[in-house]
């Protein structure tokens, strides 16, 4: 029954290549907007990134953009309650998000209640530090603190993105501390550090602005118009956009003990920034070392040895510089040092070929479709491919990245950000049982 | 790329005061009306049948160009044998492990070659292969679904292989404060029958690829299959690649099906009990907290919806407001219906922060006692709830997974075929009067079960202070005798 299987595929049967329909321009005040109209739903997402992220809090404010992001949800001038009260009664889907690089804010509403998300949107992008409290500053550490506690410390694993970040970068590198931030530092926030972080990062030259989905694009623009275009640029602030990357000196070799329930290992590398050459390489690396059955990690250390679990291979690509993982659960009876060891030589032997490449492309290619399936997906994307490279139309030159990827431009990445590199390995081995 | 874990979700705030919204900085200092409303029509379903008898039901949406195949079984946890607790998830799991002459490997392969993906899933109530794929590369993804779920081989060097990973991933369930108290809270809601029946190492041990060929026959059967498609593709156009791999699919019936317990009566309190399980050090502790309701095609299901809306259903619902927002003691609370087959539940559950476990108890507690007399639900918290139900209904239709899923659950539970069609009246009908009444009939307070997974030596004592008696238990939820 195979015979089809070779003759069927890869050949140029030509879909459409992906793309996102939209059209941009700029308020005088600066604020970026992208236009993209979808009228399958009678749906309309308002989406928008400010140019901040963790990467840009001051030197001893870790948590503090995330913590920042709360605060936008607490009210601002001309409608001074939770911003949640407007948006849940018309059956908006809403939320925020801060990552390292950016933050953003987004609500799905019925499409006709664009003018309100609009209005209340542009309400905390002017107004919001006339309707902060001290109270709602001290409640949302609180509320910060226990997302804290519940995402990453009472859930097995859920400190390791600490342990890696803070051995892959030195102390005071924007990379250094995740997100979350630490305790302490979100407990001493100042109403006056709440302030300032405003001033400096929400203006309107900052920000990206994405209406996409069931909207008649003049009465969008009159909308923001009317809404945006009164809000005052006092500064155009410079997010930290690229940086001399790290290059760690040695190995290093971490090893933690907590409450899981059996070891994990984890090997990280420092490796090409978001849309950098080499990012998309490391990608396709991922699907030839561990996506399917068949992929070398896991035959390898599954399969055959009996060492893991699981294993996973991924690129986490941000702004300033990127993380390359492997990570593999400890199989009953062995040790995380073999899977280690067992990895390694995997590593050792790789070399791409030009034919496995080529399915992998093709894959890539195809998740391109699945992202545009939704238009809250389609706006992050638009505001993401903005933000990051000043083009919003930029999802062709995007999977062209992919289409251009060979089996020799893999091992040359390889070679260089993954074999020749050093690197660091964390092991988390479970606490030892009280003695009885 | 990837990870949720880096990007951190956060939400909002806090309620009124509503401050007088005169503000000399801005012109627009007023809320917008709306516009005019976009007219909405559910996306229609096309049905046909194959030779075999196979019903097929279709959802077509050709903006990108992928399909979308999901075979459904009327097979799941519940037919698990008592001494087997978890073979039709691991039978569903095992179905790629290698088919015909292919092993797990060459399958992953010749998916990837067509950049096409096929899973399985079991969950208590059902069983599904769903294929997703490109809409040229349709037929040989098709010729590969037929393949792994008609010929699968369940090679006993995976299962053994697999056998491990199982107890781990039970090791891990069993340290998760999270998934403690789900345990907990099902094996006191369902006792001995359906989700009260917890996997056990034992269990993981009993299960046997013989027995997984077996259940393989008995269930993943034509006369216990329904095909649902969605994407891009018509009926007219798939119906003949569907007879082709499927129309001919016969088997030759080995036994009669076992059919579900007809009934099962939820266990229900006496009064409010706590149910504790320790996890020393842990710095939250995880509540859950609730009783059964009736079914979900009871009369009053859908007024409770509502009440349950307003009360807890929401970010700005009175259980957040008061725990987050208010107290700042957790990220988030939340309640929820969830229906199955058997009466569904009412629970509510928060992750809180450890010195302030039964602080948090006594003010849900409170909660819903005055919500059934001092401080019933106010018109604004209703309709903000019903608007919010009204509202998100048409955005959730945007890809055709979300109707068929719907359609999936109507022909499991029975509900009538209208079902889906009718909600927007059914929820637009209902008064806050009915509502409160059916909240105040039906939710308890002082028939309860708590289950609260922490730190013993920390919250112990506060929560004897709340007057329930303190049962400890194991996170199977069996009762600790001798400390």
């Amino acid at each position: 029954m195979s015979v089809w299987f070779f003759t069927c595929l890869l050949t140029a049967q030509a879909d459409p290549l992906p793309s996102i329909p939209f059209e941009t321009y700029k308020l005088e005040n600066g604020l970026n907007v992208i236009l993209s109209e979808d009228h399958s739903i009678p749906s309309v997402q308002v989406n928008i990134w400010y140019g901040v992220g963790s990467k840009d809090e001051t030197t001893g404010l870790t948590g503090f953009a995330h913590l920042f992001e709360h605060l936008m949800f607490q009210g601002s001038e001309n409608y001074n309650m939770d911003y949640f009260n407007a948006l849940e009664e018309i059956g908006a889907s809403v939320n925020g998000t801060t990552s390292f690089d950016r933050t953003n804010y987004y609500e799905g509403v019925p499409s006709n209640h664009l003018p309100l998300a609009l209005w209340i949107e542009s309400d905390r992008m002017g107004w919001l530090l006339p309707a902060l409290t001290e109270e709602k500053l001290q409640n949302q550490k609180e509320v910060v603190r226990n997302e804290r506690r519940q995402s990453y410390e009472i859930r097995p694993f859920g400190r390791v993105w600490m342990w890696l970040f803070e051995n892959l970068y030195p102390q005071g590198h924007p990379y250094h501390v995740p997100t979350i931030g630490k305790h302490e530092d979100i407990a001493n926030a100042q109403m006056d550090d709440v302030t300032a972080f405003f001033k400096k990062w929400y203006q309107p030259s900052n920000a990206s602005l994405v209406i996409c989905g069931d909207f008649n694009p003049s009465q969008a623009k009159e909308l923001v118009q009317k809404y945006f275009a009164e809000i005052p640029n006092n500064n155009t602030p410079t997010p930290l956009m690229s940086m001399e990357p790290v290059v760690l000196k040695e190995n290093k070799i971490v090893r933690k003990t907590d409450k899981v329930p059996y070891s994990k290992v984890w090997i990280a590398w420092l490796s090409p920034p978001l849309f950098a050459p080499g990012d998309a390489e490391m990608d396709i690396l991922s699907t030839l070392l561990s996506e399917g059955k068949d992929s070398r990690l896991h035959k390898a250390l599954i399969e055959e040895k009996g060492l893991a679990k699981d294993v996973a291979a991924y690129q986490y690509s941000t702004q300033l510089q990127s993380q390359y993982m492997i990570e593999a659960t400890v199989a009953t009876g062995k040790t995380s040092d073999e899977v280690v060891s067992a990895i390694e030589e995997v590593l050792k032997e790789f070399s791409a070929s030009e034919e496995e490449v080529r399915v992998a492309k093709y894959n890539w290619e195809a998740r391109f479709y699945q992202n545009l399936t939704t238009i809250a997906r389609k706006s992050d994307m638009l505001n993401n491919y903005y933000m990051r490279t000043g083009d919003a139309g930029y999802i062709q030159k995007d999977l062209q990245r992919y289409l251009d990827v060979s089996a020799d431009s893999i091992d040359q990445t390889f070679q260089k950000v993954i074999l020749n590199s050093k690197r660091v390995y964390l092991h988390v081995t479970p606490e030892p049982k009280e003695a009885q | 790329m990837l990870f949720s874990l880096l990007t951190l979700l956060a939400c909002g705030p806090k309620p009124p005061p509503v401050v007088a919204a005169h503000s000399p900085s801005r012109e627009a200092t007023t809320r917008p009306a709306p516009l005019e409303k976009s007219s909405f029509s559910l996306p229609s379903l096309e049905k046909g049948t194959l030779q075999n008898n196979i019903p097929v039901a279709i959802s077509k949406n050709n903006e990108v160009p992928l399909v979308y195949i999901w075979i459904t079984f009327d097979a799941g946890g519940w037919t698990d044998p008592d001494d087997q607790i978890g073979l039709a998830k691991a039978t569903m799991d095992m179905l790629d492990e290698g088919a015909g002459e292919y092993s797990a490997g060459a399958l992953s392969k010749e998916l990837r070659k067509l950049a096409s993906s096929i899973s399985t899933q079991a969950t208590m109530d059902g069983a599904s292969i769903r294929l997703q794929c490109l809409k040229k590369n349709l037929k040989p993804s098709l010729e590969l679904l037929a393949e792994i779920l008609q010929q699968p081989t369940f090679p006993q060097s995976v299962w053994d292989r697999k056998a491990q990973e199982y107890q781990q991933e039970l090791a891990r369930q069993t340290s998760d404060p999270k998934q403690i108290a789900r345990r907990v809270w099902r094996k006191l809601l369902y006792g001995q029958e359906y989700a009260g029946r917890l996997q056990q190492s034992t269990h993981i041990e009993s299960l046997s690829t013989t027995a997984m060929k077996q259940w393989h026959q008995t269930f993943l059967t034509p006369d216990n299959a329904q095909i649902w498609v969605g994407g891009d593709t018509s009926l007219d156009d798939i119906l003949p690649h569907l007879e082709e791999t499927f129309g001919q699919w016969s088997v030759e019936s080995t036994q009669p099906f076992p059919r579900k317990p007809s009934a099962i009566t939820l266990q229900e309190p006496t009064r409010t009990f706590v149910y504790l399980v320790d996890q020393p050090g842990v710095s939250q502790s995880v509540m859950y907290l609730g009783h059964g309701v009736g079914t979900k095609t009871d009369e009053h299901a859908t007024p409770l919806l509502l009440a349950n809306q307003s009360f807890g259903g929401m970010f700005t619902a009175r259980v957040n407001m008061n725990l987050r927002e208010d107290k700042g003691w957790t990220y988030g609370a939340w309640t929820w219906l969830s229906y199955n087959y058997y009466p569904g539940t009412w629970t509510m559950s928060s992750s809180v922060i450890t010195k302030q476990t039964a602080a948090a108890i006594r003010e849900v507690i409170k909660d819903i006692r005055e919500s059934k007399s001092t401080r019933p639900l106010t018109t604004t918290e209703f309709e903000r709830g019903r608007g919010d139900l009204l509202g998100q209904f048409p955005l959730k239709f945007e890809q055709p997974a979300y109707l068929l899923s719907r359609q999936i659950e109507i022909s499991r539970y029975n509900l009538p075929k209208d079902w889906l069609n009718q909600y927007e009246d059914r929820i637009s009908k209902v008064t806050l009067e009915d509502s409160q009444a059916v909240w105040n009939d039906i939710i308890d307070p002082e028939s309860m079960f708590i289950v609260v997974v922490g730190d013993r030596s920390a919250i112990e004592s506060d929560l004897l202070d709340l007057g329930y008696t303190v049962i400890h238990t194991d996170y199977n939820g069996q009762k600790i005798e001798k400390e």
